[in-house]
């Protein structure tokens, strides 16, 4: 088994020189501490995404858009097609768990300051991931085309028409017209199949890229390490099945529901809210006063919101530029102050 | 006590409206006593108040006038209150005048003073009884509200209790040789759980059958012109099947020699059993007619059960998250096909019942097979899951160990 396990990496050697890659992956080292598990949060998101992939190209052999057919070729593939439920299923779980770990990833690297020069463009890229991730799963929402969405995409793009100046225009570029309608949702089919995946694609393959450049951050400092390959992919690994193990239990035992089809004459169903990721977003804007020294209380939101991604997009040169005794301080105070916020938002939007 | 009144006449609800600022019937009439000031309390919220009508309008006399001679004076035009007999030319005034009503409510009808002289309660008023319903009797007095107010006497939900004051009083309705058991009928029939129990006010009343104004007991010959308002295909069936020249022959109502009237009960196949349904009044047991009855039975039987049983197992399957939106769909047309074969029932040919039927049994088959299958592919899937979910935990485990392993050797 050995030899021919030597013979077929020879061959790939003369090739392709696997060896000089294996050679190079061996000496880069990941710190192991009492923090480690959070390495792998990275590799769980990337893992999901390939999931994605694979389960939205399956998707698409039998999804057809169009404010006729969307609908009725979700209901086809989750309830004719042979395991159409199930991909249909992973896919969506599978979205939301990897929003999940994106977030537990971003938080980690955050509090273990792993941001810190030189590792700037790194993180800057991360939030250009996350921000993509979310796109995806806006756009995503609306393609069943069933009454949750729609009236989800409704009033999620409704909060892009409160943009100062330019709001209109661009409620009018988002949704194809001034309402959510058959224009709609081509345009988030091909932001969904199209324009995030390369972007995505793109924006994953400069962050790894950093990430291979860079190497691990505190692994000069870390006590311990481990060689990234073989220890570090091989327990990455086991991570990725034991997650693809709670998704499929998740898609059998609670399959994604489909709803009923969108009517833009019905009224909005009760209590109707966002996916949990837009939640804390939601609810904040909803429990702003209507108006807040004469100018609209959604606006006041909007700014504070734009400026917390800016200020979180920024954090490695702002937190540079803070007196060396008040860094750590303030990057505690602000990754745990921003979890419980986010957390506390989360479930108020939940409960109300 | 007079300052009071007259306070209380001053802060009355109708001071508001459009009404003249100054009406000295009001002023006075609030200070005669309890009745009188329950009176303008009434005609407070009266229809004609809101439209900007007062006491003078109906009664004459001149409104504007404190001297009470002169104001409820033959040469101001009064009539004062009208008697039982007079009432219906007294509103007649207006609601038999087009040119009079335009002014107030142009889409009501203008024919309810005529209608009302055909009914039995016109007639028998005119014939010098006056204990019949008049306008008043119905509608109040002072209190009249248009009839799609709930709280008008004729709203829908409030016109067996309006037509029950008369028609539920045994001794009344003893001088007139009739029964008082309509609205207790009505309450418990299909009908009256409809309106009253679940709120339906499509469900048809008293007045949707015996009409209002002019309100007369269907006779004999139609009937069933009046169910047909609303059980149209029944009507037509019965009307071009075996029955209806016996039923003719025999002056049979034609529904309700078997549904009863008032107290109409939900039918159930039930009412066609060969051995105690209704067929049996007249046909014998072992009949071709009454085999005839057993068969449609049978067959209404088949698809009700077949029905129910489909939309146990779609619940099923919906229960545990499945989509059964096609199995729905065929449900729906077997519902069609239910309600088709009740009603062909009407026609007393067993085949036309079949031909509603059978397309829904078939279609309650399917549904059936369809939701089962999913159930049992539901069920399939936990074992796939479970299948799945070994090999992918082995394989971690298999890898951890090979981890373990790798890291033991290096130290």
């Amino acid at each position: 088994m050995k030899a021919l396990y030597d013979a077929g990496l020879d061959w790939l050697d003369e090739r392709l020189q696997v060896r000089k890659a294996i050679e190079w992956a061996s000496h880069k080292h990941v710190p192991v501490h009492q923090g480690s598990f959070f390495y792998y949060a990275g590799g769980v998101c990337l893992f999901i995404f390939g999931l994605q992939v694979f389960t939205g190209i399956l998707l698409l052999m039998y999804y057809r858009v169009g404010a006729d057919s969307s609908y009725e070729s979700v209901r086809y593939i989750s309830s004719k097609v042979s395991y159409g439920w199930l991909i249909r299923s992973v896919h969506s779980w599978a979205a939301n768990i990897m929003v999940l770990f994106i977030f537990i990833h971003m938080f980690s690297v955050f509090l273990m300051k792993a941001f810190r020069k030189p590792r700037e463009l790194t993180w800057m890229t991360g939030c250009g991931l996350l921000g993509l991730t979310m796109a995806f799963g806006f756009s995503g929402y609306l393609l069943p085309w069933n009454e949750l969405a729609y009236f989800a995409t409704k009033v999620g793009t409704d909060i892009i028409g409160q943009v100062p100046l330019v709001g209109h225009w661009l409620l009018r570029l988002v949704r194809g017209g001034e309402e959510v309608t058959g224009a709609t949702l081509s345009r988030f089919f091909g932001l969904h199949v199209a324009i995030l995946p390369a972007l995505l694609s793109g924006l994953i393959g400069i962050h790894l890229g950093f990430v291979q450049i860079q190497g691990m951050a505190h692994v000069d400092d870390a006590p311990k390490t481990m060689p990234f390959f073989p220890n570090f992919m091989l327990r990455d690994a086991v991570l990725w099945l034991l997650v693809l193990n709670v998704i499929a239990i998740l898609a059998v035992f609670f399959p994604w529901e489909l709803g009923k089809k969108a009517d833009a004459l019905a009224s909005a169903p009760a209590g109707i809210k966002p996916e949990w990721y837009f939640l804390a977003q939601y609810q904040f804007l909803k429990v702003l006063p209507a108006r807040i020294l004469l100018i609209p209380g959604e606006l006041w939101g909007i700014i504070v919101l734009n400026g917390a991604g800016v200020l979180w997009l920024f954090a490695p040169f702002w937190e540079a530029a803070l007196p060396e005794s008040m860094k750590d301080t303030v990057v505690k105070l602000v990754g745990w102050g921003g979890l419980a916020g986010l957390a506390a938002m989360t479930l108020w939007g939940h409960l109300s | 006590m007079t300052i009071l009144s007259v306070l209380f006449a001053a802060f009355l609800p109708f001071q508001c409206h459009a009404a003249p600022v100054k009406d000295q019937c009001v002023i006075c009439h609030a200070t005669l006593g309890d009745s009188h000031q329950a009176i303008l309390k009434s005609f407070s919220r009266d229809i004609h108040r809101e439209v900007g009508l007062s006491c003078s309008s109906c009664h004459g006399g001149d409104s504007s006038s404190d001297d009470a001679g002169q104001a409820m004076g033959a040469e101001a035009g009064f009539v004062g209150a009208p008697t039982r007999a007079e009432t219906p030319k007294f509103c007649g005034k207006c609601h038999s005048d087009p040119s009079a009503m335009k002014k107030y409510n142009p889409s009501l009808s203008v024919d309810q003073e005529v209608k009302y002289f055909t009914s039995v309660h016109g007639k028998k008023l005119q014939a010098g009884d006056s204990k019949v319903a008049v306008c008043t009797s119905c509608h109040t007095s002072h209190s009249i509200r248009p009839a799609k107010d709930p709280s008008s006497t004729v709203y829908s939900k409030n016109i067996p209790q309006t037509c029950g004051k008369c028609h539920s009083d045994a001794k009344l309705m003893g001088s007139y040789k009739l029964p008082a058991d309509q609205v207790a009928k009505y309450t418990g029939s299909v009908h009256g759980k409809a309106l009253l129990e679940r709120g339906d006010t499509a469900a048809p009343v008293c007045n949707t059958c015996h009409g209002n104004h002019g309100a007369v007991p269907p006779g004999v010959e139609n009937i069933g012109h009046v169910c047909g308002m609303c059980h149209a295909h029944n009507e037509e069936f019965f009307k071009a099947g075996p029955m209806a020249k016996a039923w003719e022959k025999r002056k049979f109502h034609i529904c309700s020699t078997c549904h009863n009237h008032h107290d109409i009960q939900h039918p159930t196949p039930a009412l066609l059993s060969s051995d105690n349904g209704v067929c049996r009044k007249c046909h014998l047991a072992g009949s071709a007619q009454s085999k005839a009855a057993g068969a449609m039975k049978a067959k209404v039987d088949e698809i009700e059960g077949s029905y129910k049983a489909a939309e146990k197992s779609i619940l099923t399957a919906e229960e545990k998250g499945l989509d059964m939106a096609e199995a729905r769909d065929l449900w729906d047309s077997a519902r069609m096909s239910l309600f088709q074969a009740k009603t062909a029932v009407h026609a007393f040919r067993p085949e036309k019942v079949a031909e509603a039927a059978d397309p829904g049994i078939e279609a309650t088959a399917k549904a059936r097979k369809s939701a089962d299958e999913a159930v049992h592919e539901f069920g399939q899937r936990r074992v796939g899951l479970g299948i799945a979910s070994l090999f992918l935990t082995l394989l971690a485990l298999g890898l951890y160990l090979k981890v373990r392993d790798l890291e033991s050797g290096q130290g």
